[in-house]
């Protein structure tokens, strides 16, 4: 189906009635009803206010522990409660407030700057939301309960395994940020596809607004980045739970190896949190040098740059863990090299200044901190990165103050800054220039008056995570100074807080652009609306509402594309990746409780685990196969063959393959899998490099290879009947391929038995290399486990004639994941049973 | 109101394949190279092969310095040509002639930073002798 264009209907507005039917169905449902709402922009909102609810919260146990720490032999908190308060506070700030409140700012505000309607999975992003307010509030309210994690927010083992920690502090932490993950996770998805395919008519990669690239960066890192953790914190909790030995080093497991999956995620951490700050500020900076961006094509350089360097840095954080000087060389030499696309990102900002004629209003005063602070942040950032330096500084209060100055400064004041800059475009209303400055020089005082001390205390010896010190120490004049500037900096925050309530309640009127800004979000006028645009704007610029002046008319008019609703449907324009032509309207879903359900029924699971209440997680995760399976028999299904899409422009209303942003969504979610695969890889690597040949170690003989011929044969089998199937359909033989599908079903099922048979005879509690190979064969198990809950769908829909050759998108998706887990199970059997073989297993 | 012409009938298109490729190409041989030095250094000073010497340089440094000119040979080839700047005043918003000229100079200016990048890796480690320390 491809799209047709007739130039006769190229100029017809809106009408009354139309206008009346679009507001109608994308308006948010009322009363109680208003929380099945999935709408991004209601969603984002949502994010942003839960987020800095927990900023809020976190700064609470900041504060706490400033008034332990202001005086020397204080007893304010008890040391147990002490080291709940630090790890909570670090966990609170980094988990749920920093990533969740990047990824708020993107959901809201990407489909305004992007000109979609709504991003692509709008259901998606509803449940990634609620995970993260249901899980957010467990993990945080554990600190009530005495159970809080206190392990410190990076929970290094040995101190968190069960030999160390007993309790259920430390299972709090791994299945509770497990499970806040994946609303990083989701969010991510949603950006990736909805930046690359839900972008107006014309916004080619080159017209994409700063942040939009900035966030599609991120969204990158976030896809590369965080399976590394979430792998590690199945490890750790394995061990905890079950007593495999993967951080214990009298069974050959390596305490190292989980700092290595650790900071494979923290490191880049930083920046997936920098990043989208720095992407804020390329989007002020321009409406106040009242100039276009200067470097745009460098700038994105820079964002890529920094996404690929930020993730051979790792290793800079376990500089003083003994790893051979060779690799620490190497990391330490990236650890400088970031400078460089961090240095062309604030030229670029500079030089946007120094060409333009910079207004001094208030979103800049914010900048003004953003960069000062930021970049003494980043300067010390350098210091770290030399070796010797870095062995005297590790773990005083001088990376205290370094990694503040860098999170605060390259997150906080850009993100404060970008509340004030939108927060018209949300409420129609402008914050009181007095109230934003007086809170401004509160936190920029406040926040220095904290943390430079904090290098002094470092540098003459105060260590991170004490719970008092003695007198005689002369580290109490700059504690006591730190917390007093936390308490002024905790002033500027409150009162921030209550300018922006302030200004959305009784706030002056906003005019349509106040700040005279130039980028799509404010073409239309203030306070947006959740549909977006009246009609999708085409564009031909990056400033459209400098350089496409008639737009704003044309688009209120009607004049551009899908300015109506007229199967009473929420839909939007997608377009390609590249050029964004458009492809064709994609039916996005209404409010529902799908993804609420589901997020409980996931957050009863992870509960569950926590207090080893295995039968009623049991119970929730099969509970949950059902809701799955109800969210895709929910996608709304195309009305007709073709959608008008307005300005004469007729396009499907259905595509599969890789056209389909489903297909996209798909293919996104299939990386992040063999990421976390390739993270067990190399535990499993990891091990081996540490303990030598022989491999596998005494007491595991090697397999013979006829043992593993069988689940090898029926991995390929699956594969080669899974084609099958999808041919079939693709000819419209539905009875064929409902028994290919029944026949993948029973392989699935053999494949499964298969491993679980050879995998009987090795010990996975004995030594760490058969809790890893146990893992290993585990994963492609639980992914055959997937791939039959998919058959069983596709068999539910080909008996419902919902599969069709014209319509084999369930099935596609499904046979994808299919392959996927016969490569892992083929890929397992030969890293298993021939790496041994062909390194000479000694 | 200007018109446009009707979209193309979205085919796979040749030019997504090629901006994909060019944009992420060059990072993905930087964390590649990284990646193959850290494993084979792993390797290496973990099996005990560090030791061994071939005309005076360790079989570690070697190992790294053809690493490396593998991929400075990969992500030169990965270099696009450069395409010409777009006229300023364009009428159809779909002209890809701005779009290739970004993503021409934007990928060459990446391939300039991986180089620097993983030659400044490279040298670092080569000048780095020892494996001394743990894993």
């Amino acid at each position: 189906m491809s799209s047709a264009y007739d130039a006769t209907r190229a100029d017809e507005p809106i009408t009354d009635a139309e206008r009346r039917q679009l507001h109608e169905v994308w308006a948010q449902p009322r009363g109680w009803r208003r929380f099945s709402e999935i709408n991004n922009s209601v969603i984002g909102f949502y994010y942003l206010v839960t987020a800095l609810g927990f900023l809020f919260a976190g700064g609470i146990l900041a504060l706490l522990i400033r008034l332990q720490l202001a005086v020397p032999d204080n007893t304010l908190l008890s040391p147990e409660t002490y080291n709940q308060v630090f790890t909570m506070h670090g966990t609170t700030m980094m988990f749920l407030f920093a990533v969740p409140a990047v990824e708020a700012v993107a959901v809201y505000l990407l489909p305004q700057m992007l000109g979609a309607r709504d991003l692509p999975f709008p259901r998606l992003s509803a449940f990634g939301y609620w995970c993260y307010l249901f899980g957010g509030i467990l993990a945080f309210s554990s600190l009530f309960f005495g159970i809080a994690p206190d392990g410190g927010w990076f929970m290094y083992a040995p101190l968190t395994t069960s030999a160390y920690s007993p309790g259920i502090n430390a299972d709090v932490w791994l299945l509770g940020i497990g499970f806040i993950e994946i609303s990083a996770i989701t969010a991510a998805i949603e950006i990736i596809v909805g930046v690359l395919r839900t972008r107006a008519p014309g916004m080619s990669l080159n017209r994409i607004p700063l942040f939009g690239w900035y966030m599609l960066v991120t969204a990158t890192m976030i896809l590369f980045g965080f399976p590394p953790m979430l792998l590690g914190d199945a490890l750790l909790e394995l061990q905890r739970a079950l007593d495999l030995p993967f951080f214990d080093a009298n069974r050959g497991g390596d305490p190292l190896l989980w700092q290595h999956l650790f900071w494979m995620f923290g490191h880049p951490e930083v920046y997936i949190i920098f990043l989208p700050a720095a992407g804020i500020v390329s989007m002020i900076l321009p409406t106040f040098a009242q100039r276009p961006f200067v470097g745009y094509h460098w700038a994105v350089l820079g964002a890529i740059g920094v996404g690929f360097l930020s993730f051979a840095l790792w290793v800079h954080h376990m500089f003083a863990t003994g790893l051979p000087h060779i690799s620490l060389s190497f990391f330490s030499a990236a650890s400088m090299l970031v400078v460089i696309p961090n240095a062309i990102q604030f030229f670029c900002w500079i030089a946007t200044l120094w060409l333009g004629k910079p207004l001094f209003k208030l979103p800049m005063l914010y900048l003004v901190g953003f960069f000062s602070v930021f970049l003494i942040g980043g300067l010390t950032g350098v210091m770290v990165a030399v070796l010797p330096f870095d062995w005297q500084a590790h773990d005083t209060y001088f990376i205290v103050a370094h990694l503040h100055y860098v999170l605060i400064g390259g997150m906080v004041f850009p993100l404060l800054a970008g509340i004030v800059y939108w927060l018209p475009a949300s409420t129609g209303r402008m914050m009181d220039e007095r109230l934003g400055k007086i809170a401004f020089w509160l936190l920029f005082s406040g926040f220095n008056l904290a943390f430079l001390p904090m290098h002094w205390t470092g540098l003459i010896g105060m260590p991170r995570r004490i719970y008092t010190y003695g007198a005689d120490m002369g580290w109490s004049g700059l504690n006591m100074a730190s917390t007093i500037g936390a308490l002024v900096l905790a002033a500027g925050f409150a009162l921030f807080a209550y300018a922006v309530v302030h200004a959305a309640r009784r706030g002056r009127q906003a005019p349509d652009n106040p700040w005279n800004a130039g980028t799509l979000e404010w073409v239309e006028g203030i306070p947006l609306r959740k549909h977006g645009f009246t009609s999708v704007p085409i564009i031909r610029s990056r400033y459209p509402a400098w350089e496409q002046p008639e737009l704003a008319a044309e688009v209120r008019e009607g004049r551009h594309h899908l300015a109506h609703a007229r199967n009473a449907r929420r839909e939007t324009i997608v377009t390609t990746a590249v050029d964004a032509r458009p492809d064709y309207v994609l039916a996005l879903p209404h409010p529902t409780w799908i993804p609420m359900i589901t997020a409980i029924l996931v957050t009863v699971c992870f509960v569950s685990l926590t207090f080893k209440a295995t039968s009623v997680a049991l119970v929730a995760a099969v509970l949950i196969i059902p809701m799955l399976y109800l969210w895709v028999w929910r996608t709304p299904a195309p009305v007709g063959e073709v959608v008008d899409a307005g300005r004469g422009l007729t396009l499907p209303a259905f595509v599969s393959g890789p056209r389909s942003v489903l297909y996209s969504g798909v293919t996104v979610s299939l990386i992040f899998d063999a990421i976390a695969f390739g993270a067990l890889v190399f535990s499993y690597l990891y091990l081996f490099t540490v303990r030598g040949l022989p491999w596998p170690p005494a007491g595991y003989p090697l397999d013979d290879l006829a043992t593993a011929g069988i689940p090898a044969l029926l991995a390929l089998a699956l594969l080669a009947v899974g084609m099958l199937a999808l041919r079939l359909l693709r000819q419209d033989r539905r009875g064929l391929t409902g028994m290919a599908v029944a026949v993948a079903l029973a392989l699935q099922a053999g494949a499964f038995a298969a491993l679980l048979a050879w995998m009987r005879p090795i010990s996975a509690t004995a030594d760490a290399y058969g809790a890893t190979v146990w893992t290993l064969a585990g994963y492609a198990m639980a992914h055959l486990a997937v791939s039959a809950i998919m058959a069983v769908y596709v068999l539910i829909a080909l008996a419902a004639g919902r599969l069709s050759a014209g319509r084999p998108l369930a099935l596609e998706n499904t046979e994808r994941v299919n392959r996927f887990s016969a490569l892992l199970m083929l890929i397992t059997l030969a890293l298993i049973s021939l790496f041994p073989r062909i390194i000479g297993h000694g | 109101m200007d018109d446009y012409p009707p979209p193309r009938p979205t085919a796979p298109d040749r030019d997504t394949r090629a901006s994909a490729w060019h944009l992420a190409a060059p990072p993905a041989v930087f964390l590649v190279h990284f990646g193959a030095v850290y494993g084979w250094t792993g390797l290496a000073c973990g099996l005990g092969w560090a030791a061994q010497r071939w005309g005076g340089v360790t079989v570690v440094h070697i190992g790294i310095l053809l690493l490396t000119a593998v991929a400075l040979a990969v992500l030169w080839s990965t270099r696009p040509p450069a395409e010409p700047e777009a006229p300023s005043e364009i009428e159809n918003p779909y002209d890809p002639a701005e779009r290739r000229h970004f993503i021409a100079t934007t990928s060459r200016m990446l391939v300039w930073l991986v180089t620097v990048a993983t030659v400044m890796v490279a040298l670092t480690s080569v000048f780095a002798r020892s494996c001394a320390g743990g894993l």
